[in-house]
């Protein structure tokens, strides 16, 4: 399957805090009107490395399909609100060098619409300009490779890292709820 | 070469090869939801029962549900959790249900008899921190049990209604890092400057793919709460969890006390590590996380002058038996310059305030005396998390002004207890009560 659309850049460190805030803690993810609270805040306290909003004042939805952030994306608390608000608001995709273990474990055991992968090249030595939000990118599940390939410096390519055997088997089975009908007895 | 504590463990709750990055199908023995993650764990519990075309749970005793997190506010939502939980823990007969009371609406004085506080203090003081067993928690602090030996995993709310269910979950297995002090504590040190020392040295990625396994003749000599205090934040160094093999002394005194079954598990002898770090614990310092990452530390006495205007003494970490009589054992005599907060992390601690005495005053009376109840209408603090995560604004301790706050809670990211602009340091009670006398960050060797 493939992910294309705009990317927003964040910084490292982006935690669950800034992710969701605690205030919104009290909405539960799995109940419609808590999921839409939830998205509609995601990661409203913190900006893109340009200063820009996740979702724009007035809509529902992000514009960007992607996030390329900074190291240990996710980190703090275990929060399952967090990957659930970035479904929500329609990310599709994060990548990042790492992720906090909690936060990363919840996006595979949840089946949610929502890809996280790391990347084991250092973003900072790409020229300027690409990882910028805003542009375009895509995203080729199979192949397991992101792509850049807008006007100007013509294509580039990054091959992601493999996936563990946990995070295979729940992408595999859909999450862990489908996981456990199949493997799991009662 | 033989196993750690921790493979130990593993050993006897999967079938699987244990070897690192493995998924193995692990038996949980034992799943911790509260009000802030558990309305989504029991929506997932009974989407799969429904999907197993079951309709309870078939070991109601291996869950424990409590309400913590979102108690002394009036906010509906967070009320409305706590309908949520209770209706769920009455349909399924759970009894380990430590809940608020029906018509519960944000009036602590009305919290009721079943309400016992902060889900990692008051699971063992309720004797269910179970030594050699597995524990699911939806709350990263769920490391905390590893201070009883018992293999706490953070998880979310997913991984939790999965376990509530059918007792197992899809984990992967980390490596084991040998964490050794070694040397006698110094009376000014508590464990929460030696999980900060951690942090320094490793930061704040430093454990992914570990398990702390803590090993040494300091760790031996430390009392059960501070080794609670130590696993506690191993999640802050993102490591898996924190465990210790237990002694037999605590073995022993949980036989009639654990509420479940637990095991005696032991390291072997020649246990095999995949990294160790050895720290002399005589060479700390009293030490403090900057704002805003629990891995910024630096020695409490490189940091005076800087203005604190609240301490804040509560939480999982700091909110306990041991931490109260730290807290108080410096201030006794006393009056605080800085805004406090005292705040028991369970009903168990509150009583134990009450009673435990130092010189013959009890903590109670310390604390009043020395104005440690001025900011909480002259009484002890609601129990609870309270603060430590902010919370709705109308929370007990939420942080309003842009101020300088010392904390011995575990995280200081920006805006964690309210504010944005206000600044949280971490450090331990014995460094709490130093800053809240002279007003400013101090080494508490000055004081003990």
């Amino acid at each position: 399957m493939k992910i294309k659309g705009p990317i927003a850049v964040y910084e490292e460190g982006i935690n669950t805090d800034d992710i969701t805030e605690a205030a919104l803690l009290k909405y539960s993810a799995k109940d419609p009107e808590g999921l839409r609270q939830l998205g509609l805040a995601c990661l409203q306290r913190k900006p893109t490395v340009e200063g820009l909003p996740l979702i724009e004042e007035g809509e529902s939805q992000s514009k960007y399909k992607i996030i390329i952030a900074g190291k240990n994306f996710g980190c703090g608390s275990s929060r399952e609100q967090s990957p659930y608000a970035l479904a929500a608001a329609g990310i599709e995709l994060v990548v990042a060098p790492s992720f906090a273990p909690i936060f990363w474990n919840n996006v595979f055991s949840s089946g949610i619409p929502l890809k996280v992968r790391t990347l084991s090249q250092d973003l900072t030595t790409i020229p300027p300009g690409f990882i910028q939000t805003g542009k375009i990118w895509t995203y080729h599940s199979g192949a397991n490779k992101l792509f850049y390939s807008g006007e100007g410096k013509g294509k580039m390519e990054f091959t992601l890292n493999p996936l563990s055997e946990r995070d295979a088997k729940l992408e595999e089975a859909g999450g862990l709820e489908n996981y456990a009908l199949q493997n799991f007895r009662y | 070469m033989g196993n750690s504590y921790t493979y130990n463990v593993f050993g006897t709750h999967t079938d699987d090869i244990v070897e690192p990055g493995r998924a193995v199908n692990l038996v949980v023995d034992q799943t911790m939801i509260h009000d802030v993650t558990g309305c989504a764990a029991i929506s997932v519990a009974k989407d799969l029962l429904r999907r197993m075309g079951k309709e309870k749970i078939k070991n109601p005793d291996s869950v424990v549900i409590i309400s913590d997190h979102y108690v002394v506010t009036k906010d509906p939502s967070a009320i409305r959790n706590h309908d949520i939980l209770r209706k769920f823990a009455e349909e399924q007969g759970i009894e380990h249900a430590f809940l608020t009371a029906q018509g519960y609406d944000g009036d602590y004085a009305k919290v009721g008899k079943e309400y016992f506080g902060v889900c990692h203090q008051l699971m063992p003081d309720k004797g269910l921190f179970l030594p050699g067993m597995t524990l699911f928690g939806a709350d990263s602090h769920t490391c905390t049990a590893g201070g009883f030996g018992m293999l706490g995993i953070g998880v979310g709310s997913t991984d939790a209604g999965i376990s509530m269910v059918t007792n197992m979950g899809l984990q992967e297995v980390p490596k084991v890092m040998n964490i050794r002090f070694e040397g006698i504590l110094p009376p000014h040190l508590m464990a929460k400057d030696m999980i900060l020392a951690v942090l320094q040295k490793i930061g704040r990625e430093g454990g992914a793919g570990y398990i702390a396994e803590f090993t040494g003749d300091t760790i031996k000599n430390l009392t059960p709460m501070e080794k609670l205090t130590l696993c506690n934040m191993t999640t802050e160094g993102n490591f898996l969890t924190g465990i210790i093999q237990p002694t037999h002394s605590l073995m022993h005194y949980l036989i009639p006390v654990a509420r479940r079954p637990f095991q005696e598990i032991y390291t072997d002898k020649d246990a095999e590590y995949h990294k160790t770090i050895t720290f002399d614990t005589q060479s700390l310092d009293a030490l403090v996380a900057l704002p805003h990452s629990p891995d910024n530390v630096r020695p409490a006495k490189e940091l005076g002058g800087i203005p604190v205007q609240r301490v804040y003494v509560g939480s999982c970490t700091g909110g306990k038996y041991d931490d109260m009589y730290a807290f108080a054992s410096v201030v006794k005599g006393h009056k605080l310059k800085t805004e406090v907060f005292v705040i028991p992390a369970t009903m168990a601690v509150a009583e134990y305030i009450r009673q435990e005495r130092i010189d013959g005053q009890t903590l109670d009376a310390i604390f009043r005396e020395a104005g440690a109840y001025n900011a909480t209408g002259g009484e002890m603090g609601p129990v609870g998390c309270n603060a430590c995560l902010g919370g709705p604004s109308d929370t007990v301790g939420y942080v309003k002004e842009p101020i300088n706050v010392v904390s011995t809670t575990n995280r200081n990211f920006e805006g964690r207890m309210g504010s944005k602009k206000a600044k949280i340091y971490l450090a331990s009670p014995l460094t709490a009560a130093a800053t809240a006398i002279a007003g400013e960050i101090t080494d508490p060797k000055e004081f003990v």
